[in-house]
């Protein structure tokens, strides 16, 4: 699973919005609204400090999820993509796969009764566990950082 | 778009639940540009006040509301279903005042709910928003993520949300109710997400009903997110690991508007909606925002005093009228023998003081703390004004304070000036036994509408941090205990820097640097130690909940319950969420009214008095007084107050060091200032009082004092011009007054503004302008550099400490009056010491000071024994009277409950054992120790008396013992109206004489294991023998020794003292009580060392040291080595062990300067200090 976790490197928007994307060498332009959640993790366990002005990022991870057409490749990717606060750096946690057209759906106008919830579990119990992996070596490396 | 304002937001004050201070929310909103601010601490207005001056000072609007529990019946009973927040409207939008009121009346509401939650049903809600006065709603109730429909969408019922909005609108008076939609950006389809914003959107559009937006902030950086974690463990007593409704997301800060507007497009994209929706949202934000701002002054009445009607005061005249013609009728009284000029003085000093009330308009006020101190006087509970009330004329003259000003030259200044226009504390000591007495009469006497008890905020320090730091993480329990047991004296948030600092943190420090390079599983320090010393320090004085203060009561107008919230305290009656820093801002009039044991105690010793005494010839006589003593009534009752403050035996007494249970003076620091300053008069207390406190200590003020005092020195003054201010004290600056009589005379200003200049200093932002002040005035007035330089110095150095006189007299009165108690009625007033146990030591040592008073101490007995301590007639055994004796109470037995006690004493008195039995129903250990306590000889002695049985205490406890345990059972209870016949107790009278008598060690043991005391001897009276063979000085024979000789001391230790020194170095004090008296001793670093670790665990110490004497009638013992008494190391009759180590070392040392001078320097560096310490060791 680990192999998912790999560093990449973004632009952003003035806003901090993503925009490309570098990965494997290659140039990922953004091509939709990208969206975005935030997701615990347990702090208490990948860190051994909270000196004064220290803790943004130790409760949540901000994730990222961004459609992209990959240079000279038809099509469209979803890849889920994590950011790290304070450091700002990013790491691609699944790659979803490949389909036609965009994934994003708008929210129904009307009540739609049992079926809003599922929105995404399965594809998130699979995120929860790339991403334990990350934090862990990520918790390391700030630890590093701070010393 | 205007700047985003949050409507949501709580403060630390909000216990375990909001991270930030109400000045850093303040500051971050005003600095991000919004112009408003609201705060909804979580089921109060606790951060309400410190919230409304932050914004002030940060130049924006406050807003009010509460973040309130919502209660519905459950299936078993009422339960809190979820949150609302509820928001005052402001003044602008209807009447002033209205709708803080109303938040407050909801607030108290809430609290006042027997047999529920905290929190409010969906009815009281709907009908507590309506002004009764307008018929108008003045309140607005947020329904968000957290209220009961926002939960019902984690829920799988997707029609339940809808049902649950539909009854809050339909409940709902129009206009009232808001949806706030609050994203903390967590996972979509979870709560706090964008997507249940959405929908909570979506609700409110279908049900008409204004969205606004909010934060539900809880921190003002996200910085601080992970701090919310662990209040979160805290709050739910649980591990972080095991908890499952931590927050979701660490977004709950005071997010700025760009991130706000990021959170509503978020929502817009998700709902589909375009920008004008997203406007929308932001605008009526803005409206709900403006129609709750408060102004401080007319909605909340800020600053403005508001005490009792006159009416119920029970005024027929305005209030200036009728205190100045009450204190000039008592200035006529108070003061008949006093010559016209001095009364002219008089008069002038209340005329001005009368004019500074008056134009601060604090009239009422004063009325109403003499009608409260007299209410208390017509109880008939001592009470006596403290601090700096005792300044005032006009107190003294309503009889608010006993202490005379004029004649004390207390300064007015000191106590209220113009140029200070915050209410004046006028504090008053009552018997700490009325206490909650005196308070349920003044909510009586002013009526509940215009009383409620002021509340305290307790929070985190050291331990208490760290342990619930230690919780969060899950780490073990008994390691966290061994932590906190360390930690001690300083705040959680310097625990890093005390870790470097403290010898007793090393080891802990040492685990702390492992944990860092520690991983799990290994068998060193936990890893999250390190973590945990940071969690502790975030933690550091964040309030944890409140409690009842100690003495405050507010005392307001009928519109006291619409300025502030009440919730019960834990004796019952309403208290105030407001603590003591929020009385000023809302014009509260706070008095305080402190229990203290001294009062108590003197109030004892005066009804033992009056019970063996009952009339005024039996009191002079038995007290010693003239026949006609004016402060005793025909009753017998002393006037504790009135006794003149000239009496020469209770100065004899003081100056005896002889101080053990007087107020303020039986440390035995004070024992050795009052040996050494022998007081003479009155004010010569109260210079004692005042010299005896850190700061003077500390600045080394006490010994030029003494010295000049006793004549070995000349005093020194900086310049002639200030041995008016000065000469009282010989020099020295001791006194407020005196820092205010300098500054006045030095640079001709005002008393009231040299009040001002004294308050600054200290302070690093004021104290430079005073300076500036004071040297350019000074040197104008011609004074030389050289003066200015000393008398600033001093002036400075003042600033950290100094005592403000009038407190001093107000303290040293009830010390003169418990040192005449002990001088004329020594057994009374040893019985109300026992009773109330106000001082510092162990109640032993007030009995082994009975016994060296010569005072009888008479055991228990189970007819003669009550609940309480009384003093009693004996007879010196040929029929004649003999010496008042105290008799022990029932109450101090181990393991006696009250019921049994309640029992014993309905029961009495008791002719048998049986009737004993059937009537106390006592519990077999109970009776046991009775018996074993001699509780039960006068019985046994009757039944004896007719026989020639020899039975004896130990026969009888066996006895005792051998009894079936007592069933409650009706069954064998005597039939109503069938009586006991008057029998001989048979069964005593017949015990079996087979057990050998108790020895007196033993006996004393017992009571010491049962009572705590040791009543049939002292406790040392068993050592007699080895102390003789050891040839150890007792402590009444030390005075005759001379100075430095060397001695061996022994005694039950009775106080052990650590204060703080200069040099770093620690002194302890340690004093023993060996029957014929105390010895204080002192041990240096060298004597601590070889004496180890029984410094602090032994109760039994030998002590090997030189005699230093501290003045005519003090000796103290400076420790060269100490022992355990119960653990001799082995040796032969006076073992080589304890001799001194060569005799012709001590002579050396007594004849070589060197030598002595060797423990000089050590005085000097280590220069004792604190209140507990002493300065002087020469």
């Amino acid at each position: 699973m680990g192999t998912f976790t790999e560093s990449v490197t973004m632009e952003c928007s003035p806003d901090g919005e993503p925009v490309r994307m570098w990965w494997r060498g290659l140039c990922h332009e953004i091509v939709a609204k990208p969206q975005s959640w935030y997701q615990r993790r347990p702090w208490w366990q990948d860190h051994t400090s909270l000196r004064p002005g220290e803790g943004v990022g130790y409760v949540d991870t901000q994730i990222w999820r961004l459609q992209m057409v990959r240079d000279g490749e038809p099509g469209i990717l979803t890849m889920d993509v994590l950011l790290y606060r304070p450091s700002l750096r990013w790491r691609v946690i699944k790659v979803h796969p490949r389909v036609e057209r965009e994934v994003t759906e708008a929210e129904p106008e009307s009540e739609e009764p049992e079926f809003q919830e599922p929105e995404c579990p399965e594809q998130f119990q699979e995120t929860e566990l790339l991403a334990a992996g990350t934090v862990e070596s990520e918790g390391t490396a700030e630890c590093e950082d701070s010393a | 778009m205007r700047n985003f304002i949050h409507l949501h937001a709580a403060t630390a004050f909000s216990a375990h639940y909001g991270v930030s201070w109400p000045e850093d929310l303040a500051q971050a909103a005003a600095a991000d540009g919004a112009d408003a601010l609201a705060i909804t601490d979580r089921d109060g207005l606790y951060g309400a006040i410190k919230h409304v001056k932050a914004c002030m000072a940060a130049g924006i609007d406050p807003i009010l509301g509460v973040d309130l529990a919502v209660v519905e019946e459950g299936e078993r009973g009422p339960v809190v279903t979820g949150r609302v927040v509820v928001l005052a409207h402001g003044g602008a939008a209807g009447h002033p005042g209205a709708g803080y009121g109303a938040l407050c009346r909801l607030i108290s509401l809430a609290h006042h709910q027997p047999k529920r939650p905290v929190g409010l049903t969906l009815e009281q809600l709907a009908q507590g928003v309506v002004d009764p006065a307008s018929g108008h709603p003045v309140l607005t109730v947020l329904l968000g993520p957290h209220s009961p429909v926002g939960r019902a969408m984690e829920s799988r019922k997707y029609l339940l949300p809808r049902s649950k909005f539909r009854q809050w609108r339909e409940a709902m008076p129009a206009g009232s109710l808001v949806a706030e939609i609050t994203s903390h950006l967590n996972t979509p389809a979870a709560p706090l997400s964008t997507t249940h914003a959405v929908r909570m959107v979506k609700l409110a559009h279908e049900f008409d009903v204004p969205a606004v937006l909010s934060n539900a902030v809880r921190y003002a950086g996200p910085e601080d997110a992970p701090v919310a974690d662990v209040l979160d463990a805290a709050r739910n007593i649980a591990p972080l690991d095991q908890l499952a409704d931590l927050q979701p997301t660490g977004q709950a800060w005071l997010k700025s508007s760009s991130e706000m507007e990021k959170v509503v497009r978020d929502i817009a994209d998700y709902g589909g909606y375009g920008t004008s929706g997203l406007q929308q949202l932001w605008a009526n934000t803005a409206q709900l925002a403006d129609k709750c701002r408060l102004d401080p002054h007319k909605d909340l009445g800020w600053k403005q005093p508001r005490t009792p009607e006159s009416d119920v005061l029970g005024l027929l005249q305005p209030a200036r009228q009728e205190l100045q013609q009450r204190t000039e009728s008592a200035l006529l009284q108070r003061f008949t023998g006093l010559s016209p000029s001095k009364l002219e003085k008089a008069r002038d000093r209340l005329s001005v003081e009368l004019a500074t009330i008056s134009k601060l308009g604090f009239e009422s006020y004063f009325l109403t703390v003499a009608e409260v101190s007299e209410m208390i006087r017509t109880m008939g509970v001592r009470r006596a004004a403290r601090g700096s009330g005792a300044s005032s004329l006009v107190n003294y003259l309503l009889g608010i304070s006993a202490v005379d000003p004029l004649a004390n030259d207390l300064l007015f200044e000191r106590f209220l000036s113009n140029d200070r226009a915050t209410l004046p504390d006028i504090d008053l000591d009552v018997e700490s036994a009325q206490r909650h007495n005196v308070y349920r009469a003044i909510f009586e006497r002013f009526g509940a509408k215009r009383v409620t008890l002021m509340s305290m905020q307790n929070s985190y320090r050291a331990r208490g941090a760290v342990r619930d730091a230690g919780l969060a993480l899950g780490v073990e329990k008994g390691e966290i205990d061994q932590i906190a047991k360390q930690l001690w004296r300083f705040s959680a948030g310097s625990f890093r820097e005390a870790l470097e600092e403290k010898p007793e943190l090393r080891e802990l420090a040492a685990h702390v640097n492992q944990s860092r390079y520690a991983t799990e599983g290994d068998d060193g320090p936990a890893p999250q130690l390190d973590l945990l010393v940071d969690i502790t320090q975030r933690l550091d004085s964040l309030p944890r909940h409140i409690s009842m203060h100690p003495c405050g009561v507010i005392l307001g107008d009928s519109t006291l319950l619409n300025r502030t919230p009440v919730q019960p305290s834990g004796m019952g009656l309403p208290m105030s969420q407001f603590d003591k820093h929020d009385m000023d801002a809302m014009g509260m009039l706070k008095l305080d009214v402190l229990g203290v044991r001294m009062q108590s105690a003197m109030a004892h010793a005066v009804r033992e008095i009056i019970k063996l005494h009952p009339s005024r010839e039996e009191v002079a006589a038995h007290g010693g007084h003239a026949p006609d003593a004016p402060f005793i009534g025909e009753d017998g009752a002393i006037d504790l107050d009135a006794v003149p403050l000239d009496d020469e035996p209770t100065f004899e007494l003081i100056r005896s060091t002889h101080t053990l249970g007087c107020f303020q003076i039986e440390s035995p620091g004070q024992r050795e200032l009052v040996g050494k300053m022998a007081p003479a008069e009155f004010s010569d207390l109260v210079i004692d009082i005042s010299l005896f406190r850190p700061g003077p200590m500390k600045s080394n003020m006490v010994k030029p004092f003494l010295e000049s005092r006793a004549g070995f020195a000349k005093p020194h003054y900086a310049h002639p011009d200030l041995i008016p201010a000065l000469s009282e004290t010989h020099g020295v600056t001791v006194f407020h007054e005196q820092v205010l009589r300098t500054f006045a005379t030095m640079t001709d200003c005002t008393l009231s503004r040299a009040d001002e200049f004294r308050r600054g200093l200290g302070n690093p932002a004021v104290e430079p302008t005073v300076e500036q002040y004071f040297r350019d005035k000074a040197t104008a007035k011609g004074y030389t550099a050289a003066v200015i330089e000393e008398v600033w110095g001093t002036l400075a150095a003042f600033g950290s400490f100094g005592f403000c006189k009038a407190h001093g007299a107000a303290f040293a009165v009830p010390t003169y009056q418990s040192a005449w108690l002990k001088a004329h009625h020594p057994a009374e007033f040893m019985a109300g010491l026992w009773e109330h146990d106000p001082g510092m030591y162990p109640r032993r040592l007030l009995v082994a000071e009975a016994r060296r008073m010569g005072i009888p101490i008479l055991p228990l007995d189970i007819n003669a024994s009550t609940g309480e301590y009384h003093a009693e007639r004996t007879d010196a055994g040929d029929g004649t009277p003999g010496a008042t004796g105290v008799r022990l109470s029932l109450a101090g037995v181990y393991g006696l409950s009250a019921t049994e006690l309640k029992r014993i004493l309905a029961g009495q008195p008791y002719n048998s054992l049986a009737e004993l039995r059937d009537r106390a129903r006592l519990s077999r250990p109970t009776l046991k120790r009775l018996a074993q306590l001699g509780a039960l000889d006068s019985l046994h002695r009757q039944a004896k008396s007719h026989t020639s049985n020899t039975a004896n205490r130990a026969d009888l406890v066996a006895h005792v013992n051998s009894l079936p345990a007592h069933h409650g059972s009706k069954r064998k209870e005597p039939l109503l109206g069938q009586l006991a016949l008057p029998m001989e107790d048979i069964e005593l009278a017949a015990l079996a004489a087979e057990h050998p008598e108790a020895g007196l060690a033993e006996t004393v043991a017992t009571e010491l294991d049962l009572l705590s005391l040791d009543v049939s001897g002292h406790l040392m009276e068993s050592y007699a023998p080895l102390l003789d063979r050891l040839g150890v000085s007792r402590a009444e024979a030390l005075l005759g020794l001379r100075n430095n000789s060397e001695v061996l001391v022994a005694g039950v230790r009775v106080a052990t003292q650590t204060p703080p020194m200069r040099g770093g170095k620690r002194v302890v004090f340690i004093s023993i009580d060996d029957g014929t008296g105390c010895v204080d001793s002192t041990f240096f670093t060298e004597a601590q060392e070889k004496s180890g670790p029984l410094l602090f665990g032994t109760r039994m110490l030998l002590i090997r040291g030189l005699t230093r004497r501290t003045g005519p009638r003090g000796i103290t013992i400076q420790a060269l080595e100490a022992w355990d008494l119960q653990n001799l190391p082995p040796g032969p009759e006076r073992p080589g062990w304890l001799l001194p180590r060569q005799t012709d070392t001590i002579e050396e040392a007594h004849s070589n300067p060197r030598m002595l001078l060797g423990y000089g320097a050590i005085h000097d560096k280590q220069g004792v200090t604190s209140a507990s310490g002493f300065t002087d060791h020469h």
